[in-house]
C-alpha cells in the first residue's frame, strides 16, 4: 500500500509541483506536433509514458555505476543517447515483427514519443530528485498524463491562435509559444523556484 | 558554371537556416535550452558551440548512411550517433570555454537530443548532398546562435544588468523569474512574431515585384 501511494504522490508531484514540461520547459516542441493530430493524443502520450517509464528506469540502473566513475559521468549523455536509443531500436523491431495492425496505425507515433527530450530527461530527472524505483515509475506515468494533458490544452489554443482577429505578426505559432508562457508561469507559480 | 550554381543554392540553405526558415522560430523545434538554459550570455554561447559541433558530424553521418538504414530504424540511429558525436563535440566545446560542459549539466547533456539536429538529420541530411547538409547545419547552428544569445543577452541584462557576468551598469531588477523557462517562451513568441512579420512584408514584395 505503502509503495502504491508513493506511485500515486510522486505523479500527483509530476503533474504538478514538479512537472518537467511546464516547469521545467522540457519538450515543448513534440507536445506542439501532438497537438496538431487531436486524435493521435491518447496514443502519443500512453508511448511517451512508457518510453519515460522504461529511460527512468534505465537512469535508477544506471545513474549509481555512473556516479562511481569520472569518465562515465562525463560520457552520462552519450550513456543515455545510447541506451535509449537501443531501446526504441528493440521496440519498434517488436512491434513491427509481432504487431503489424499496431505499427501500421500507430507505427509514426514510435519515434517522436521515443526520441524526445522529455523521455532522456528522465534520468537526470531520478539523479536530480533521487527516485526510488517506485518514486520513479509514478513520475514516468505523471510525466506521461501531464504530456496528455498539455497536448490536449495545446490542441485547442491552436484553433484560437489561428482566429481572424488576431494579429497576423501572431497569428499562429508566435501566440501560441506565448501562451506556452503564460501557462507556464502559472506552473511557476506551483513550483516557485527553477525546477533544474 | 556548376560551382556558381552550388554556391548560390548553400548559400540559399544558409541563409534560410539561420534567418529566413529559423528553426527555432518557424517550427517551434530546439526550445527546451533556449527557454530553460539560455537566460545569461555564457550559457548562450556554450549552448550554440555545443550545437554547431554536434549538428555537423551528426548531419553528415546521415547524410552518408542515411540511406542505407530502414526508414523506421533511422530515428534510433541517429541518436545513438549523436550520442556518440556528443563526446567530441563537448570536449571541443571544454576546450573553447573550459568548465562549460560540467556547468551546464543537464542543459548540455539534453543538447544530445536537439530536435533541430535529430530532425534535420532523419529528415533532410538523408536526402541532400554534403554541401547543403553543411549549409543547413551551419546556417541552423548561426539561426539558433542568434535567437539563444539574442535571448540570454535580454535575461542576464534584466535580470543582472551584466554581460557574460561583467556589470554594465545598467539596472537589474534582480527578479529570479526572468531566468525560468515562461519567460524564454514569451520572449521567443516575440521573436517568433518579429520573424513572421519580415516574411510577410518579404512576400508582398517579392509578390509585387512579380506583377510589376
Amino acid at each position: 500500500m505503502n509503495d502504491f501511494l508513493q506511485v500515486l504522490m510522486t505523479a500527483l508531484a509530476a503533474l504538478t509541483v514538479e512537472n518537467a514540461l511546464f516547469s521545467g520547459g522540457i519538450g515543448f516542441g513534440k507536445m506542439l506536433r501532438a497537438a496538431r493530430r487531436p486524435r493521435q493524443i491518447r496514443m502519443h502520450s500512453l508511448l511517451v509514458a512508457w518510453f519515460s517509464l522504461i529511460s527512468i528506469l534505465l537512469g535508477s540502473v544506471l545513474n549509481p555505476v555512473i556516479q562511481e566513475n569520472e569518465v562515465l559521468q562525463f560520457m552520462r549523455p552519450a550513456l543515455y543517447a545510447l541506451f535509449t536509443a537501443a531501446a526504441y531500436l528493440l521496440f519498434a523491431f517488436l512491434v513491427k515483427a509481432f504487431l503489424p495492425k499496431f505499427h501500421i496505425k500507430y507505427g509514426e507515433l514510435l519515434a517522436p514519443a521515443a526520441i524526445n527530450t522529455v523521455v532522456l530527461a528522465m534520468p537526470y530527472v531520478q539523479k536530480a530528485f533521487k527516485l526510488s524505483p517506485f518514486q520513479a515509475v509514478g513520475y514516468a506515468l505523471g510525466t506521461g498524463a501531464a504530456f496528455y494533458l498539455g497536448s490536449l490544452i495545446l490542441a485547442g489554443a491552436a484553433l484560437h491562435c489561428k482566429d481572424e482577429e488576431c494579429p497576423k505578426a501572431f497569428a499562429g505559432l508566435p501566440s501560441l509559444l506565448i501562451y506556452i508562457g503564460i501557462l507556464s508561469l502559472a506552473f511557476a507559480g506551483f513550483t516557485g523556484a527553477k525546477l533544474f | 558554371m556548376k560551382y556558381k550554381g552550388l554556391y548560390r543554392g548553400t548559400t540559399k540553405i544558409f541563409v534560410n537556416g539561420y534567418f529566413y526558415r529559423n528553426p527555432v522560430l518557424i517550427a517551434a523545434l530546439g526550445l527546451y535550452p533556449v527557454a530553460a538554459a539560455g537566460y545569461n550570455l555564457r550559457n548562450a554561447v556554450e549552448l550554440s558551440l555545443l550545437f554547431l559541433f554536434l549538428s555537423l558530424p551528426v548531419g553528415l553521418i546521415a547524410c552518408m548512411v542515411g540511406q542505407m538504414i530502414p526508414y523506421w530504424a533511422r530515428p534510433g540511429v541517429i541518436l545513438a550517433a549523436a550520442g556518440v558525436c556528443w563526446l567530441p563535440a563537448a570536449w571541443l566545446t571544454e576546450r573553447v570555454l573550459p568548465g562549460s560542459i560540467t556547468a551546464l549539466g543537464m542543459f548540455g547533456g539534453l543538447m544530445v537530443c536537439n530536435s533541430v539536429i535529430l530532425s534535420r538529420a532523419t529528415e533532410y541530411d538523408v536526402t541532400h548532398i554534403a554541401p547543403a547538409v553543411v549549409a543547413d547545419a551551419v546556417g541552423s547552428s548561426v539561426g539558433f546562435a542568434l535567437v539563444i544569445c539574442f535571448c540570454g543577452i535580454v535575461r542576464e541584462l534584466w535580470l543582472k544588468g551584466s554581460l557574460w557576468g561583467v556589470n554594465t551598469g545598467v539596472y537589474g531588477t534582480g527578479d529570479g523569474g526572468i531566468s525560468l523557462p515562461f519567460f524564454g517562451f514569451i520572449l521567443v513568441g516575440f521573436l517568433a512574431a518579429f520573424l513572421q512579420w519580415i516574411n510577410r512584408v518579404r512576400g508582398d514584395k517579392q509578390k509585387k515585384g512579380m506583377r510589376e
